[in-house]
């Protein structure tokens, strides 16, 4: 098993309510089968883009997103991994250029079991 | 359609069942949202992220003449102000052709305005409780009304009476995964990408290799040294 560095989702509520959203499902934990509040889906991708920007500091903006599938819930203290691989790129005629990523998270559950979350696929721009 | 009269004295505030959208069904009361920078701090404290630009006021003033905001919190508050019709939402399957046509700045401020445009009842399954799949189409846009975002959201909502509900069986192939490629560099308009490449240390486009994986393992990956590079 490859150990690797992972970001702990915490302040999941939070986010919900920083970015107005009211789906009951991420702040009333008896709103989900699980009894659990289920982390917003922009909060995984948030993380797997901050994971993103630590692979590549000098990524200056994510412009959009070619597909983004979320494969299983997540959950507050759940540790999020991305695996991220660049596989195109188009230069652009004033210098600096596009690139494609796509970007595969993991989580790491509170019971040491780990699944995959998140495929997504996202255009971003370099200098 | 989200409140409820229960009795002469109660309103029940709740989000809408799956029976109880229509196609057509836009939803444009959502509040507006002015961005500063206390959701720019509140956001970078929750998903950490390290954009040069949303935490380089300076940079960004020179790069793009403006103090940006961070794009995931324009993404998410995008995506929240289209919450009206999803308030019971059990998922999201996906997202599609969302993508920046502009930039904004911590000032600016975003509303969006949210329209049922599909409709697609799940085949019911014994034992379990019946759901539906309801594509939002979702339009942001500025204080000035500039295109921010426009995209597909496709949630999954509780049916709470099925009788009530409608077979609907709408194509929801019919949006388009990949984003349109003549409309990727829209909102690098007025972004001087020459003068990022000036003032930032470190590898730039030129320097890519394609194809690279990284692999977070607890380090920021290739630390600028100084080099002649670094040091322009």
């Amino acid at each position: 098993m490859e150990a690797r560095w992972g970001d702990s989702v915490t302040g999941a509520p939070e986010l919900a309510r920083l970015s107005l959203n009211i789906a009951k499902a991420h702040t009333d934990p008896g709103s989900h089968h699980s009894g659990q509040r289920l982390v917003y889906g922009g909060h995984t991708i948030g993380i797997a883009a901050a994971q993103i920007t630590k692979a590549l500091p000098n990524l200056v903006t994510i412009i959009g997103w070619h597909h983004c599938n979320h494969l299983a819930p997540v959950f507050e203290g759940d540790v999020l991994r991305s695996t991220i691989t660049l596989d195109d790129s188009e230069a652009l005629p004033a210098g600096g250029g596009l690139v494609t990523f796509q970007c595969n998270v993991d989580a790491q559950r509170a019971d040491g079991s780990t699944d995959a979350v998140l495929d997504w696929r996202l255009v971003g721009a370099m200098a | 359609m989200s409140t409820t009269p229960a009795t002469d004295h109660t309103i029940l505030v709740g989000g809408p069942y799956w029976e109880e959208l229509s196609v057509g069904d836009v939803y444009v009361e959502f509040p507006a949202l002015t961005l500063n920078e206390g959701h720019a701090a509140l956001h970078q404290s929750i998903v950490g992220d390290r954009l040069r630009l949303p935490l380089d006021a300076t940079l960004s003033q020179r790069v793009a003449h403006r103090r940006l905001a961070h794009p995931m919190l324009v993404c998410d508050v995008s995506i929240g102000q289209s919450t009206l019709p999803t308030q019971r939402v059990i998922g999201n399957l996906f997202y599609r052709r969302l993508m920046l046509r502009r930039l904004p700045a911590i000032g600016d401020t975003l509303r969006s305005t949210t329209e049922i445009v599909a409709l697609k009842r799940n085949t019911v399954k014994e034992g379990r409780k019946p759901t539906g799949l309801a594509v939002l189409h979702i339009v942001t846009s500025d204080q000035e009304g500039r295109a921010i975002l426009d995209y597909w959201r496709c949630a999954m909502l509780p049916i709470s009476d099925l009788d009530a509900s409608q077979p609907h069986a709408d194509d929801l192939s019919q949006f388009p995964a990949d984003l349109p490629a003549d409309q990727l560099t829209d909102c690098l308009e007025g972004i001087n990408l020459e003068a990022y490449r000036v003032e930032v240390p470190g590898a730039h486009f030129a320097d890519l290799a394609v194809p690279t994986t990284w692999k977070l393992d607890g380090a920021t990956a290739s630390p600028a040294r100084l080099s002649s590079r670094a040091c322009r």
